[in-house]
């Protein structure tokens, strides 16, 4: 039923594991603080927190989720609800290069199509897929901002413009 | 204070309440989903648009507080046109499986969808479905539907502002946004229950009310719960000598809208063999069905010769049945004690403070006023009930410690032991000489007083069952028996 659902909230393996221990290291505590001091409340603080987390981790699990509405006094639920509204929090463990190809209107018309089906087969993965080295994941996001140098590729937090698949191979190759 | 017109009808209210609450006051409704008087205002449904005049737009009824000389309109044809517009967006997704649903007949959008919504949809392309979420059992006593979910937040504002244990939260956004507990962390706090009564739809419903009944087939019994002294205000949902569930009544003084879980399901303890007979115990020691009047000759007989004698009551009687229960007592001549157990706390919002329940029995302070300088029933229960002649249980649910085969021992003590008890299962049945069969609370008419000091009444939803009358028609029975007959035969 799990692999049917793929978006359940309830899936069995969503449930956070107990005797997962998640701390901040200690350089990353030292920022949480930094964080804390920058708002008025703690709830305020979530959105770095988290984005604070997801450096640390790289995605957002289960365990996090309780470890961040500990340190916030927040509900998991509340936490959860936040990473699940913005698409950037990642929900899955993603490789060492997030691949985000831009499919909305201007990047669809300039042929990003044709880089995001070229990058699922070279790399033989499933659209938001991960390879099986870890090393890429292959999505599709909305509108990046960059419509006057479409189509775009961000890769982890860097943009790439003007791409097209030969582009692309190429990139991949300096990645490797 | 304002004076605001509301179709047509000049009501004086306070300064400052929504134009929802002032119009409550004229008596007419504005239709509304997540507006709570007990909540925050949201603002979300678009349910509850009014005309103002001198205002361009129609404003949102929960989010508008009234001034003085203001000229609302709550049912014209600009309204009533929104009204169906918004209805028309509410029902494109819900799945209008009213004839499966348990919220049907008391649904918010039910009844606005029978006034508002049209007979057909305009909408053409397939209802978004959450797959896989339409049971899903969120904790221990509510199952969740998200399909029929309307988004009101109204059970997310409940944890967070009432319970402030936060569950519940909004998940995703936009179209696949549901309502949800994170894994691990279900929906189990100590008045989840009430997330129930407050959803519009039937996407929370207790689990242990689904599917027991219509609720239109319920008789509906305004009564007060017996499960702590805080006395919350409920409604009793009953048919044919069966309660099937427990409602909050509103009352803000006391339980505003909420009723928590404990007292909620609290009837389950019901659904158990009930004593239906008089029972006396016969000369070779067995306790045997009798009629009533055997069992009052029985007790008749044990006063007669009787010096020491002490009658328990019970923190479960009603104001009435303890008055009357001393007033017999009195004239026998017997000592008189009471006793509770400790409880809880059960923590329970008044619309202004927190009340807390500490006591197993609704009536304690009630009874002991009746009372007065009670003897010590704790010493019986320790030490037991040597030189006791008769010994009076009023109900064999005073305590839980009566449970214990210890206390049981020494309350057996006595020469003679009577017990009222509407458990058939409960060990004092066993050991009685004259066992009474008693009513439950829903079978009873009378008052508690609770924490507050607050005498609330309580009715009676049906008649006992079987030869069971209530405490108060057994204690006239034996006062005739004891007295009157006597002085008939004298």
């Amino acid at each position: 039923m799990a692999d049917l659902q793929p978006d359940n909230p309830y899936a069995p393996d969503r449930f956070p594991d107990p005797n997962k221990h998640v701390e901040f290291p200690e350089e990353a505590k030292k920022r949480f603080d930094w964080i804390l001091t920058r708002y008025p409340t703690k709830e305020a603080a979530l959105l770095p927190t988290l984005h604070l987390a997801q450096e640390v981790w790289g995605w957002i699990s289960p365990e996090v989720v309780h470890y961040v509405g500990n340190l916030l006094d927040l509900s998991p639920a509340t936490v959860f609800g936040v990473v699940s509204f913005y698409n950037m929090y990642n929900q899955k463990p993603v490789g060492k290069y997030h691949l985000q190809v831009c499919t909305n209107l201007s990047c669809m018309v300039t042929r990003a199509y044709d880089i995001y089906d070229h990058l699922c087969e070279k790399l033989s993965v499933h659209p938001g897929g991960t390879t099986k080295d870890g090393l890429y994941t292959v999505v599709e996001v909305e509108c990046l901002g960059s419509c006057g140098t479409a189509p775009v590729v961000q890769v982890n937090n860097d943009y790439h413009e003007s791409m097209d698949v030969v582009k692309m191979d190429a990139l991949l190759e300096i990645l490797k | 204070m304002a004076k605001v017109t509301i179709d047509g009808n000049e009501v004086e209210v306070q300064d400052g309440i929504n134009v929802i609450e002032a119009a409550k006051a004229a008596d007419i409704h504005v239709p509304h989903f997540c507006y709570h008087p007990s909540l925050s205002v949201v603002g979300q449904c678009r349910m509850c648009l009014v005309e103002v005049e001198g205002m361009a737009k129609l404003q949102a009824g929960c989010a508008t507080p009234v001034k003085d000389g203001m000229k609302i309109h709550v049912w014209n044809d600009k309204v009533d046109k929104a009204r169906r517009g918004q209805m028309e967006f509410l029902l494109i997704n819900h799945p209008l499986d009213c004839p499966i649903c348990d919220k049907a007949g008391e649904c918010p959008l039910q009844d606005y969808s029978f006034n508002y919504g049209n007979v057909d949809s305009r909408y053409g392309e397939f209802k978004r479905t959450y797959p896989g979420m339409d049971r899903t059992a969120i904790g221990p006593h509510v199952i969740q539907n998200m399909n029929r979910c309307i988004h009101c937040t109204r059970c997310i504002r409940f944890t967070a502002e009432i319970t402030g244990t936060s569950e519940l939260a909004f998940f995703k956004r936009g179209a696949s946004t549901e309502v949800g507990v994170f894994p691990g962390t279900p929906l189990d706090n100590w008045m989840s229950a009430c997330v129930t009564d407050i959803c519009p739809t039937g996407a929370l419903t207790p689990r242990e009310f689904r599917f027991e009944s219509r609720v239109w087939n319920l008789d509906v019994t305004e009564s007060v719960c017996n499960g702590c002294d805080v006395g919350c205000n409920i409604f009793i949902g009953h048919r044919n000598g069966q309660v099937y569930r427990y409602r909050p009544r509103v009352n803000p003084d006391v339980n505003d809208h909420w009723l928590c879980d404990y007292g909620r399901f609290s009837y389950e303890q019901y659904e158990t063999d009930r004593v239906v007979v008089p029972k006396v115990r016969t000369e070779d020691d067995y306790l045997g069905i009798s009629t009533w009047d055997e069992a009052l000759e029985a007790i008749g007989r044990a006063y007669r010769d009787a010096k020491n004698t002490f009658a328990i009551l019970s923190a479960q009687m009603t104001n009435e049945e303890a008055s009357a229960a001393k007033a017999l007592f009195d004239r026998i001549g017997s000592r008189t004690g009471v006793m509770v157990d400790p409880i809880g706390p059960i923590k329970m919002k008044s619309r202004t403070e927190w009340l807390l329940g500490t006591q197993a029995g609704p009536n304690f302070r009630g009874v002991s006023k009746v009372i007065g300088d009670g003897a010590n029933v704790d010493n019986l229960l320790t030490n037991g009930a040597d030189g006791i002649d008769v010994l009076y249980i009023c109900d064999a649910l005073f305590s839980e410690r009566a449970k214990d085969p210890a206390v049981i021992a020494s309350l057996r003590k006595a020469k003679f032991l009577i017990v009222h008890s509407w458990d058939a299962n409960h060990p004092l049945c066993d050991v009685a000489d004259v066992l009474i069969p008693g009513a439950i609370h829903p079978e009873k008419e009378g008052t508690y007083t609770n924490l507050q000091g607050r005498e609330q009444q309580i009715h009676q939803a049906f008649t006992p069952k079987g030869q069971a009358i209530t405490d108060l028609d057994t204690f006239r029975r034996i006062s005739e028996r004891l007295f009157e007959l006597a002085e008939v035969s004298a």
